[in-house]
């Protein structure tokens, strides 16, 4: 065990992981949290923290873990390199740490002219890769970026995203390779649609041996309509949602989209468990977050390991 | 000083001054036929140009604050320029200096790109007929003092 | 090199109006080379704007002059007896072009015509990229002479992001994806290898992070 991390011990413990998202409010209110760690408590082995999500103002991750925390779920702090220098980044994964957090997930970000302050500087001082080998750094040799010690080096459980569907695809793995080299100790997948593609990104990382040396788990989002699907499909970078996927919603009368987004994502789920190298999936349900505990039954994952 | 609206009493008084860059390769005018043709028409200046290419944007606007109320640029056919891309390219200057204009919140209109058939004076007159017809109901540009270049 | 454009004429007679003199000057170098300052744009806003002022019944004196660099002392002073006969230059160089007539022609306002943009190149006529952001530390060589700092929306230097799709860039469909560049030409040099290697966090300092920077050479000094 490299770390702390409840999740860590999960995975190593050879169950199949499952976390969930929770996106922090639009301000101070509190009790937003409230509401979504009432569906997650229990029922997922930990939750992710946005981080200014597609460059939305929101509550800060970290404090947002720390408050999660308290309420007695596992947080993992998602932090991106847009926001925020070396000297910011790092200061925060001490505090993080200080506060509890032990689990960090190291993202580029998306671009700042997506969001609310399109106006606002891009800092990117550090990319993703550099981020994970920061963490991993601290954990591994007690050193902040520069070589000196930290008084109380962070020891944090490492995981970064990865996108097999992004161009160009060949890239993709190479890029895997690259953050397993720099100390990544999880992936969680943008969501997956087409399977066969996936299938595919998992058989050539276990030809280089990587599914044995990082923890993959396969992103799921449940499509509330017809229109979610389509949006998604044209609207979002790196997402690949077949055809025969959106015909499906669309066969079904709009009142019964959502159950039906509901048994397409329980089925991607019962098919990416079968598939050798998948370590557990991250299930995204942004704003449903209610559902992930109808999800999960059906799935048969409701039952979390107490570790 | 600005004159502002009445249209009769200066078309009756002061003649619209337009300036025109025709190219040569129109051959408009035998020698000699150039100056028969502006003496009867007042307020007109004929300027031959080697291509219509040879105009720019900036000549355009100059040519309007040195004192012109129009200015028209006469071109060979797109396809028949004899250097390939001179009526294209100005063509496109004639769109910008329009452009600018508006900008400015001068009439565009001020300011054509013409394709006249080559050897047609004819074609020439009667299209000046209208043209200053035209500019004779817009407001008149004041009078701009003397373009000084370093 | 420099590449800018034409600010719009309202903002540039706002900055005007206050006075009754204006030596307009252009430069022949960069901005000439991207139809902002040059000569040809420094005669077309010369006229624009006595069209302008007389169309508002106003009548300031407006000079023309165009230098072939205005960043240079020895092409600045050529026009050192016109300034004094005017209330404020209106100038059509880069910023650094502004900046020196400021540092020359000390008791004068300096205004700007155009907003400076990037480091850049003529792709062909007509069009201009961005491509250098001055960093400093140039390590074109290992990225097949396609830069990661500038060519790539978030200065990423160990792959692409997530948004890149169909080889363009999530922040807009227009702008290429720097990093599917660099793969692509590294890839028909034979020389993928290169992007194996992880390429640590970036040193700025040498960037415009550290200070407005300078260059000093003795062996060039008078």
């Amino acid at each position: 065990m490299k770390t702390e991390s409840r999740l860590e011990k999960v995975i190593s413990a050879g169950h199949f992981a499952v976390t969930a998202e929770c996106g922090p409010p639009k301000g101070s209110d509190v009790s937003v949290l409230e509401q979504k760690s009432k569906h997650l408590k229990g029922i997922v082995d930990a939750v992710n923290v946005t981080d200014n999500q597609t460059a939305i103002v929101r509550m800060s991750s970290v404090a947002a873990c720390a408050i999660l925390k308290q309420m007695g779920i596992e947080p993992v702090l998602q932090m991106v390199t847009r926001d925020r220098n070396r000297i910011a980044l790092q200061s925060d994964l001490f505090g993080a740490y200080a506060l509890g957090i032990r689990n960090v997930l190291c993202l580029t970000g998306d671009h700042q002219t997506f969001g609310n302050q399109k106006a606002a500087v891009g800092v990117f001082d550090l990319d993703s890769i550099q981020l994970v080998k920061t963490v991993r750094d601290m954990r591994e040799q007690g050193k902040i970026i520069g070589g000196e010690d930290i008084q109380g080096p962070p020891k944090m459980f490492i995981g970064a995203a990865e996108n097999p569907f992004a161009d160009p695809v060949s890239w993709r793995v190479v890029r895997l390779a690259k953050k397993i080299e720099a100390g990544v100790d999880f992936i969680q997948t943008q969501c997956i649609f087409n399977l066969g593609r996936f299938e595919e990104f998992i058989g050539q990382a276990r030809d280089m041996g990587l599914t044995d040396k990082v923890s993959i788990l396969a992103g799921i989002t449940p499509l509330k309509g017809v229109g979610m699907a389509r949006y998604m499909a044209t609207k979002v970078a790196g997402m690949d949602i077949p055809e025969d996927v959106i015909k499906r919603m669309s066969g079904v009368a709009k009142e019964n989209q959502a159950d039906e987004g509901i048994r397409i994502a329980v089925e991607t789920i019962q098919r990416v468990r079968e598939i050798k190298g998948v370590a557990g999936i991250h299930l995204m349900a942004i704003e449903w977050e209610h559902k992930v505990p109808e999800i999960l039954k059906a799935a048969g994952l409701a039952e979390r390991p107490q570790v | 000083m600005p004159v502002k609206g009445a249209s009769i009493s200066i078309m009756e008084t002061k003649p619209v001054k337009i300036v025109v860059y025709h190219c040569r390769n129109l051959q408009l005018f035998k020698p000699g036929e150039q100056k028969i043709f502006t003496r009867s028409r007042p307020g007109l200046s004929l300027i031959a140009i080697p291509c219509s290419g040879k105009v720019e944007a900036h000549h355009l606007l100059t040519t309007l604050a040195g004192g012109a109320q129009g200015v028209l640029v006469l071109a060979c056919g797109e396809k028949a320029c004899r250097y390939l891309e001179g009526s294209m390219r100005a063509h496109k200057r004639v769109d910008y200096a329009r452009w600018w204009l508006q900008q400015i919140g001068i009439e565009p209109d001020r300011v054509e790109f013409v394709h006249i058939p080559p050897n047609d004076p004819g074609a020439l007159d009667k299209f000046l007929k209208e043209f200053t017809f035209k500019l004779e109901s817009l407001e008149t540009i004041p009078p701009v003092a003397k373009i000084q270049t370093g | 090199m420099i590449v800018a454009e034409l600010k719009p004429i309202s903002e540039i007679r706002n900055m005007l109006d206050r006075y009754s003199s204006i030596l307009v000057v252009g430069c022949d170098s960069c901005v000439a080379e991207c139809a902002a300052g040059g000569h040809r744009e420094t005669m077309l806003l010369a006229a624009a704007l006595k069209l302008s002022y007389g169309k508002d019944d106003k009548s300031p004196v407006i000079t023309e002059a165009c230098l072939d660099r205005q960043c240079v002392d020895d092409f600045i002073n050529r026009i050192a007896d016109q300034v004094p006969e005017h209330e404020v230059i209106l100038s059509l160089g880069c910023g650094a072009g502004v900046q020196a007539l400021a540092r020359v022609y000390t008791d004068k306002p300096i205004i700007p015509a155009l907003d400076t943009l990037f480091i850049g190149e003529t792709q062909m006529r007509g069009v201009w990229q961005e491509n250098c952001l001055g960093c400093g530390q140039c390590k074109l060589g290992y990225f097949g002479a396609v830069c990661p700092v500038t060519r790539c929306s978030k200065k990423l230097m160990n792959g692409p992001c997530g948004g890149s799709k169909g080889g363009r860039c999530e922040v807009d469909n227009d702008i290429l994806c720097g990093w599917d560049m660099i793969i692509q030409r590294l890839q028909a040099l034979g020389e993928l290898d290169r992007l194996s290697e992880y390429v640590p966090p970036v040193d700025w300092s040498t960037s415009h992070s550290g200070g407005p920077r300078r260059v000093v050479r003795e062996d060039q000094k008078p």
